[in-house]
């Protein structure tokens, strides 16, 4: 039975020698797209891989449709589309048989939308998967993971390699997707501004921790820059920001409650809309906090 | 059983398709070899037991593609699970090797004063030796090319030549003789397999043997998968 997420995680810890994911836990609701950022080796494909089963999990739980990948993998992968950040195929084969392959183990495979996406992608589907650019292999990726009518569609790191212009195409096409209101995608990256454009949800991930997961438009609306002199820092709390910057003549510093900050800063500071990008950058980046 | 059938053949045609240039160039390679065997050798005892090595090792390496291409972690995200995976190497192993050893003994009949018979080929005993001596290498082989790779079925040879090398070492050491020890061994488990025969009846032994085998195949899946289950992408 599904629950009211068509993806839970909670507690999700994966333990290396080197790196440990630790308590991830976020909810995608069904129809919606939601944004997995952070920065390199932060966690977002271990997270993914332990959502589809490719990993064992130490501890916590995922339930995708209900189900737990562990115990239903077959079921629960054939209900999700999945692309890689490097695809990779068999190199010798033409993208026809490489669909060919794939097709047959998935019950509601459409081989008109493949073809209709692969036209859309311009992929020469008699060429070599080996012949293929970066940017084309990702294509071919996308193509498959969408031809299956997938309820879940995740992509890890989809657009890096990829030209501007094919960029905005695929974020229409993921769009049109989230029309019929029965798919969602899970969308990991480090280029912010696709996100901005398409996603209803954000979960930031930094060394292997759930830093937030919440609405986008929350957190445009929570989330704001502040830019004032270096002697109104002398009067705040420590920790009072979430990032700091400090400067020869004065400070910028990400706060995550706006109204709070100009209740209390008034006109002394400048107080700005944050990005995701400023939000990435001053949760992760190297400026100390006050 | 339709499912069965059908879940078993989407992995062998993968595998099929996925090494047919390695498969044509065997075809090629084998043709010649039978020419040259048949007027060289012409023994038909000589000509079963190394066609099944032969065999044998042809179908586990070309396996190991996955791994060159790195798709292992692909495949793991597709609806099947990690023992459909594993089943898949041993139908294709098994399948090939069913294969090559049909059309080699038709291939070998077919040369010119060849001593082959494929009545005598294709006869019980000579299948089960076929069979004992396939198990014996892909039974071996395939958990360590399943769960490490190319690197595995090397390091498992290597094993075996090192294990050898240092017998020999042994034997020298301590005076011993290698040679007459192995014969004895044999002699051994000859006269064992012909006083089970005896006992058994030569088509209650057969069956037996029939089941061993089946069981030492099975043993040798179930490790597979779960040696594959332990690997992470």
């Amino acid at each position: 039975m599904e629950t009211s997420g068509i993806l839970e995680v909670r507690g999700l810890c994966k333990q290396y020698p080197d790196f440990q994911l630790a308590d991830v836990s976020f909810t995608l609701p069904r129809g919606y797209i939601m944004g997995l950022i952070g920065p390199n080796g932060a966690g977002k494909t271990t997270t993914l891989k332990l959502i589809l089963g490719a990993l064992r999990r130490d501890a916590g739980s995922i339930r995708a449709f209900g189900l737990d990948p562990v115990e239903a993998g077959v079921e629960v992968r054939s209900r999700i589309g999945f692309v890689h950040d490097e695809p990779r195929f068999y190199r010798s084969l033409t993208l026809t048989q490489n669909a060919a392959l794939v097709a047959r183990l998935y019950p509601s495979w459409n081989d008109d939308t493949f073809r209709r996406l692969s036209t859309a992608f311009e992929l020469s589907l008699d060429k070599r998967f080996g012949q293929l650019s970066h940017g084309n292999k990702t294509k071919f990726a996308l193509a498959l993971a969408l031809s299956h009518r997938a309820e879940l569609v995740v992509l890890d790191e989809p657009t890096s390699g990829l030209d501007p212009v094919f960029r905005r195409d695929l974020l229409d096409t993921l769009t049109e997707l989230l029309q019929d209101e029965r798919t969602s995608i899970l969308f990991s990256t480090h280029i912010t501004s696709d996100l901005e454009r398409i996603a209803d949800y954000i979960t930031l991930i930094q060394n292997g921790r759930i830093v937030f997961s919440e609405a986008k438009d929350r957190i445009l609306e929570n989330w704001a820059l502040v830019k004032g002199g270096l002697d109104q820092l002398e009067s705040l709390p420590p920790h009072y920001f979430r990032g700091l910057h400090r400067g020869a003549h004065g400070f910028e510093a990400l706060t995550d409650d706006a109204r709070e900050a100009r209740r209390r800063l008034g006109d002394s500071v400048v107080i700005e809309g944050a990005t995701l990008d400023d939000v990435v950058l001053y949760t992760t980046g190297s400026g100390s906090n006050v | 059983m339709t499912e069965a059938i059908l879940r078993n053949w989407i992995p062998l045609r993968r595998d099929l398709i996925l090494h047919r240039r390695t498969l044509v160039l065997v075809a090629v390679m084998y043709t010649a070899f039978q020419a040259w065997f048949v007027t060289s050798f012409n023994n038909p005892m000589v000509w079963l037991v190394f066609n099944c090595i032969y065999f044998s090792f042809l179908t586990v390496t070309p396996l190991t593609a996955d791994e060159k291409t790195q798709t292992l972690p692909w495949l793991c995200t597709l609806p099947v699970t990690r023992a459909d995976l594993v089943r898949g190497r041993y139908v294709t192993s098994w399948a090939l090797v069913l294969a090559l050893y049909a059309v080699s003994v038709a291939l070998a009949a077919l040369m010119p004063g060849s001593d082959i018979s494929p009545v005598w080929m294709l006869g019980p005993d000579r299948l089960l030796l076929v069979a004992g001596v396939v198990t014996f290498i892909i039974a071996l082989l395939l958990p360590f090319t399943i769960r490490f790779g190319f690197t595995g079925m090397l390091l498992t040879l290597v094993a075996a030549q090192v294990l050898g090398g240092v017998m020999l070492v042994v034997a020298k050491i301590t005076g011993g003789d290698l040679g007459s020890g192995i014969s004895a061994a044999v002699g051994i488990l000859r006269e064992g397999i012909f006083a089970l025969r005896g006992s058994l009846g030569v088509l209650g032994f057969q069956l037996a043997l029939l089941v061993v085998l089946f069981l030492a195949n099975w043993a040798s899946y179930r490790a597979s998968v779960w040696l594959f289950r332990r690997r992470e992408f």
